[in-house]
């Protein structure tokens, strides 16, 4: 039949096409704008790191405790090879090449991205189970790629810092090094232990998240702000059995952030 | 409109037997590594190399023979029939050798680079991974060839139209003019990323290159290339297939506003390839998996179109109702076998399709990006619909260019059928374990994840990889009963005239539309596209990954000592 006219039954699949294409996309956006679900992002304002490593962070934002990842891919393996958090801790991953195309796959994980040379990738994931994950490199980079595997171990422990000296490598535990010498300048020492046994002050030995009774009547668990006022305002809450002697000790704020964090990082 | 059998001067024959001969004879090295290379996967064969070739470099083969020297072979071959026979005038021998010649120079230029050991870069080529610089050479004559063809049917093209005012294009010209528009519009950007960035660096005149400029440059080809290899088998669809199946084309309306839909939207997509990128930015990324949504809708209309096509060649053989024509359909019919071959892509395809929406859709991709996902979904489309399409025609046209009849028609009846049953083993398998095991994709598994011995041994992948092994034994069964059908049939007596005859069909709506009847503004569209799509992250590129790298040998993880002037 010749005419002049499209068909009906073309412009209903037309618009029923188009419905179901457009819905698609609504549901994307739907995904970016309520659920969060974010795309790997290039960072332009800092420039690719050369050298792996996992540093311990305070978001103090959110007053919980994050994990920077440097990890460098390179032929043919990944810097750090392993890699040790805590559960239900944000990780952040910035991802360098130090040579030529690498992909990073957390296995298990909705972490994929690209280490391409002369950018940085920026990807950032919360590790609900603890377990192994493997880190493969699925880009073809040359004869070594299959041999390209790394590790992140999640545990539910505190981390420690026998724990955390296990990401390797690790060249420095940029906070805990400066906490522990405050621990020592600032003459904390001379009344907190950190091996267990009480002083003229509480041991910081596993201080972190335990919970004390207080001189005063109720009971407190030990968390950052609790340490931030018994730092700088001293003998306001006295844990019971222990003297109202703690001397006025001069710091800055982020000098007690960085004590707060050591003293987190001491374990049971 | 009646379309007389093409009787061609010995010389075009010759011409045309040869691109169609040549690929499929390279195929048979395409094929054997892709076999090989799920032996490896799935830990059979353990071992950086086997019979002399070495896993990464077969892998390089298998892409660049099956995916592009085949596929610009045969679109060529395939534009250099449907000229003449449509538009019932000739192109210049003399252009059609000139291109014949660069691109089997190209081919065996590449190929020589490739089995010298030097150039294991992929089909992909990404630096900075450098191969031989004969590497990059073959590719651009292999290119620049097949340019040549299209540009020497314009002139027939544009003769035609003024000697016939007034009438539609045959749609099959419409068809394979778009195949090549697409091409240009993909392969201007990868011949700069060629000729400008890798050639000289490769060669030691730049010391470094930009890794995201080539990389964004790559895949602003390597999508539209893709459609490249699609819209030849979506003529045979809307052209052949209602005619082999004993029916009429539903609407030739839908035909041309696909054709024209995919000259626009083929190429502003490119983006989707790089979704886990950094060096890009979001906006861009999130602008090109709308585009892509947008190329869908063709597809989504070739479906309808083609189905109805379908129904109303069942009804005329005798099915009724909703479903129960289906069965009418000549699936087995030794005469009409081409159906058959152009039917299970099509089935395939159904698969391919919605796997690639699933790709496209940005935040999802980072499930399946570079895992065996991958390969699942893309053996689901130019491994479904394009190859069965591309060597059903191959043999349909190679058999009466040389006036001879099919010899072994069972054993050509049962190729797709078997590739289906390889495809749904291969793909399946591949696509499951991608997708929750996360297997990867590109990695000589064998050596380390599916090597018991290995500390980085996964069971997981090592039993999909066994089923995908299985799919491509299968597979690789119902290719060696092709060559069987194809070389008796090439090497058989001649029984009759050489002459070439299209099954071409009538339409049933058969619709002047006045918006789908010149390519011009389609082709304005493409470039205001283009500039919207690209322009903006390219421009980009120097703030978000401004570093140069060296080149690297696949061997080393030194980078190779260059002299040359940093860019």
């Amino acid at each position: 039949m010749k005419s002049n006219k499209i068909h009906w039954s073309e412009i209903a699949v037309g618009i029923l096409v188009g419905g179901l294409l457009v819905s698609f996309i609504g549901l994307l956006v739907f995904s970016y704008t309520v659920l969060n679900v974010q795309i790997p992002a290039c960072l332009t304002a800092t420039q690719p790191f050369e050298k792996g490593e996992v540093i311990q962070r305070y978001d103090t934002l959110n007053h919980k405790e994050k994990y920077e990842v440097h990890a460098v891919a390179r032929m043919w393996q990944f810097e750090p090879a392993e890699i040790h958090v805590r559960s239900g801790t944000k990780v952040e991953f910035y991802l360098s090449s130090a040579d030529v195309t690498h992909g990073f796959h957390i296995v298990g994980t909705a972490i994929n991205l690209m280490a391409v040379p002369g950018a940085l990738n920026y990807a950032a994931h919360t590790f609900d189970k603890a377990g192994e994950y493997r880190i493969i490199c699925h880009e073809f980079c040359g004869v070594g790629h299959h041999n390209m595997m790394a590790k992140i171990v999640v545990s539910s422990r505190q981390p420690q810092a026998m724990l955390s000296s296990k990401n390797k490598p690790v060249e420095s535990f940029v906070d805990l090094d400066v906490g522990k010498k405050l621990f020592q300048e600032k003459g904390c020492a001379a009344c907190h232990s950190v091996d267990g046994n009480p002083g003229v002050g509480p041991t910081f030995k596993g201080l972190f998240g335990r919970t004390e009774n207080l001189e005063t009547g109720p009971s407190v668990t030990v968390d950052d702000s609790y340490l931030r006022e018994s730092i700088l305002s001293p003998n306001v809450k006295i844990v019971k059995g222990f003297q109202p002697v703690m001397p006025h000790v001069d710091i800055t704020d982020a000098e007690a952030q960085s004590l707060i964090n050591y003293i987190r990082s001491l374990e049971r | 409109m009646q379309f007389d059998s093409l009787k061609l001067s010995a010389a075009h024959r010759r011409l045309v037997l040869f691109q169609l001969v040549l690929p499929v004879f390279l195929l048979t090295l395409g094929i054997y590594h892709g076999l090989i290379q799920t032996f490896y996967r799935a830990g059979w064969i353990k071992s950086n190399s086997f019979l002399g070739l070495e896993y990464y470099q077969g892998l390089t083969l298998h892409g660049v023979i099956n995916a592009v020297v085949f596929t610009t072979f045969f679109a060529v071959a395939f534009g250099n029939i449907l000229i003449p026979y449509y538009l019932k005038k000739n192109f210049s021998i003399r252009w059609g050798w000139i291109s014949n010649i660069l691109m089997t120079v190209g081919t065996i230029v590449t190929a020589g680079a490739i089995l010298s050991g030097t150039s294991s870069v992929l089909y992909t080529f990404y630096p900075p991974l450098k191969a031989h610089p004969t590497f990059y050479i073959g590719a651009v004559l292999l290119v620049v060839g097949s340019w040549i063809a299209f540009f020497s049917w314009i002139p027939v093209y544009r003769q035609w139209k003024k000697e016939n005012p007034g009438m539609k294009t045959p749609l099959a010209v419409v068809g394979i003019f778009t195949t090549f528009i697409v091409w240009l519009s993909a392969t201007l950007p990868v011949a700069y990323e060629i000729l400008v960035l890798l050639l000289p660096w490769s060669m030691g005149f730049v010391s470094e290159i930009n890794v995201t400029l080539a990389r964004t440059l790559f895949w602003f080809f390597g999508h539209a290339l893709v459609y490249f290899w699609l819209l030849p088998a979506y003529v045979m669809y809307y052209v052949f297939l209602p005619k082999l199946a004993g029916g009429k084309l539903f609407s030739d309306f839908a035909g041309r506003l696909a054709f024209l839909s995919f000259i626009v939207l083929s190429a502003p997509v490119g983006l989707h390839h790089q979704l886990t990128d950094p060096g890009i930015g979001e906006k861009w990324k999130w602008l090109h998996g709308i585009f892509t949504f947008g190329v869908a809708f063709p597809s989504f209309l070739t479906a309808f179109a083609i189905a109805a096509s379908l129904e109303i060649a069942g009804k005329s053989r005798g099915g009724r109702g909703l479903f129960h024509w289906w069965t009418k359909l000549p699936y087995f019919d030794g005469d009409r076998w081409l159906f058959s071959y152009l039917f299970v892509g099509l089935l395939i395809f159904i698969f391919g399709g919605i796997t690639g929406i699933v790709n496209a859709s940005v935040a999802m991709n980072s499930l399946v990006h570079n895992t065996a996902w991958m390969p699942g979904h893309f053996h689901m489309t130019v491994g479904g619909p394009v190859f069965l399409a591309f060597i059903g025609m191959s043999l349909y046209l190679t058999a009466q260019l040389g006036g001879k009849n099919i010899r072994h028609k069972k054993i050509t009846l049962a190729v797709p059928y078997l590739w289906f049953a390889g495809i749904v083993i291969f793909s399946t398998s591949l696509s499951i374990s991608g997708l929750f095991n996360h297997e990867p994709r590109r990695t000589n598994l064998g050596m380390t994840y599916t090597n018991p011995t290995s500390p980085l041994y996964d069971s997981g992948w090592h039993l999909s990889a066994a089923f995908t092994a299985i799919g491509g034994i299968l597979m690789t069964v119902a290719m060696i009963l092709y060559f069987i059908s194809f070389f008796s049939t090439l090497f058989a007596k001649k029984e009759q005239e050489a002459e070439v005859n299209l099954p071409t069909s009538e339409v049933f709506h058969d619709e002047w539309i006045p918006c789908v009847q010149n390519f011009k503004p389609y082709i304005v569209l493409l470039i205001v596209a283009l500039l919207v799509a690209y322009v903006p992250p390219l421009l980009e590129i120097p703030k978000n990954a401004p570093f140069t790298s060296p080149p690297f040998n696949t061997n080393s993880p030194l980078p190779t000592p260059n002299t040359g002037i940093k860019p």
